[in-house]
């Protein structure tokens, strides 16, 4: 799939510059709509989930609820990072990101499908973790490639930070799309959202995949990854390879990893006793974000 | 509550272009360093703002909150990415930030939840924030300065 997309004559400077600026949407964009599919779950997971896939007549289903919301999603992150690290070392920046987006995009799509406890019992939960581990997968191997689909289409070290940090806004973005969305839903009256409402949300990421994917499949490859490949330097197991030759870097990482959502998870439990409002369904689903 | 999350994601439209600006000029470590230390210790002040429950200071203390946080947020894209060689950086950079995400990201919000249930204060939640801080501060100032490598070609 690369080996096509290999320009073969160099860009001219506009070309270069149309190709950067594509590439800076392409990223955001599909950055923005795994944020929103990533966060949305993990809010509804508190707000639906509870009441429709985790009675707690079955305790069973209480333990997988707690899989559910917060050690499926981040155990799979890595896994992503790992899978998708691999084949974006090895065939590209742009074809590992398009197959994260068709999975996150379609994994959560399935979730606005899944039948309820009512209708096929525990299986509903056990198909709601399937594809939560799943949509993880595809969130995990996102982050890095589309940071580096921008940055490496930048010229000069002087506006590096500048056009890496776009695709960092897809958070906030994605973030603010998924509780509009949840908040011009749950305006319906009550029963509705419950029955079938909550669904929508879910059926919408399909529509932003596809916009997502369109916009994709428009960019070329990056220049320095073309010239990985061009000087045949492709490495044959990258994750083993980063792990073994950088691992202060591949591991300092954690460290000074607090995620974005930090400040807002944190400050979701206290408001519990302040606020008058009763705020423990939020307080687990601010838990949630990444 | 979710209406100030709004708000304040929607004013990280701006700062997070803006911290990735500053880290052009002014380097990726010293504004991602400064950015750690200001949310830690600011940690305090924004748990005595929520406490006070006036809303025009509970919507402050998020902005800057926000603020200071992405100091970090948006020049770690760059600075993660610069520490690793071409043929290895997808790898490299999105191992980083995951794991991130498992040992840091995941467990903080029970943490302070615990923290919370456990003492019935802010003020230890914030305590734990600067002790991730000062975490992060080390960890960052480890890392070579990575905006003048060569970002094309092998360096290792």
């Amino acid at each position: 799939m690369t080996i096509a997309e290999v320009a073969a004559v160099p860009l001219s400077d506009l070309d270069h510059r149309a190709q950067l600026r594509r590439a800076v949407i392409a990223s955001t964009v599909g950055t923005t709509i795994e944020w929103y599919d990533f966060l949305l779950y993990g809010q509804m997971a508190a707000l639906v989930f509870a009441k429709l896939y985790f009675p707690s007549s079955d305790p069973l289903t209480g333990t997988l609820q707690a899989f559910a919301v917060f050690a499926v999603g981040f155990v799979a992150r890595p896994v992503g990072a790992a899978i998708f690290g691999h084949y974006g070392d090895r065939i590209g920046r742009k074809a590992a990101l398009i197959a994260t987006l068709l999975l996150t995009g379609l994994s959560t799509f399935l979730v606005g499908c899944v039948p309820t406890y009512e209708q096929i019992g525990v299986w509903g939960a056990v198909l709601l973790v399937a594809l939560r581990f799943i949509q993880g997968i595809g969130v995990g191997g996102e982050w890095g490639g589309s940071v580096l689909l921008s940055m490496e289409w930048a010229r000069t070290g002087k506006n590096r930070g500048l056009i890496a940090s776009w695709p960092q806004f897809g958070g906030p973005a994605g973030f603010f799309l998924a509780n509009l969305a949840i908040l011009a839903f749950s305006q319906m009256s009550g029963d509705q959202f419950l029955s079938w409402g909550w669904r929508v949300p879910f059926w919408l990421s399909l529509v932003m995949v596809g916009i997502g994917l369109w916009i994709r499949l428009g960019i070329l490859e990056t220049p320095i990854f073309q010239q990985v490949i061009a000087g045949e330097r492709v490495a044959r197991a990258p994750v083993v390879e980063v792990l073994k030759r950088q691992p202060k870097e591949s591991s300092s990482s954690p460290s000074r990893g607090w995620d974005r959502w930090f400040p807002p998870s944190c400050m979701a439990p206290l408001f519990s006793p302040t606020a008058p409002k009763p705020s423990g369904p939020r307080a687990t689903s601010c838990s949630s974000f990444c | 509550m979710l209406v100030v999350l709004l708000i304040g994601s929607f004013f990280s439209f701006f700062t997070i272009p803006f911290s990735g600006y500053l880290s052009d000029r002014l380097g990726r470590k010293p504004v991602y360093i400064f950015g750690a230390a200001a949310t830690g210790l600011f940690a305090f002040a924004y748990y005595a703002l929520l406490d006070t429950a006036i809303p025009g200071l509970i919507v402050l203390a998020v902005l800057v909150a926000f603020a200071f946080h992405d100091l970090m947020w948006g020049p770690l894209a760059a600075l993660a990415a610069e520490c690793f060689t071409p043929r290895l950086r997808y790898s490299g950079a999105s191992i980083g930030f995951q794991l991130a995400a498992v040992f840091a990201g995941g467990p903080a919000p029970l943490i302070a939840t615990a923290l919370l249930a456990a003492t019935g204060s802010g003020y230890v939640i914030a305590l734990y924030i600067f002790g991730c801080a000062i975490v992060s501060i080390a960890a960052t100032a480890a890392l070579p300065s990575s905006r003048d490598r060569d970002f094309a070609h092998d360096h290792i």
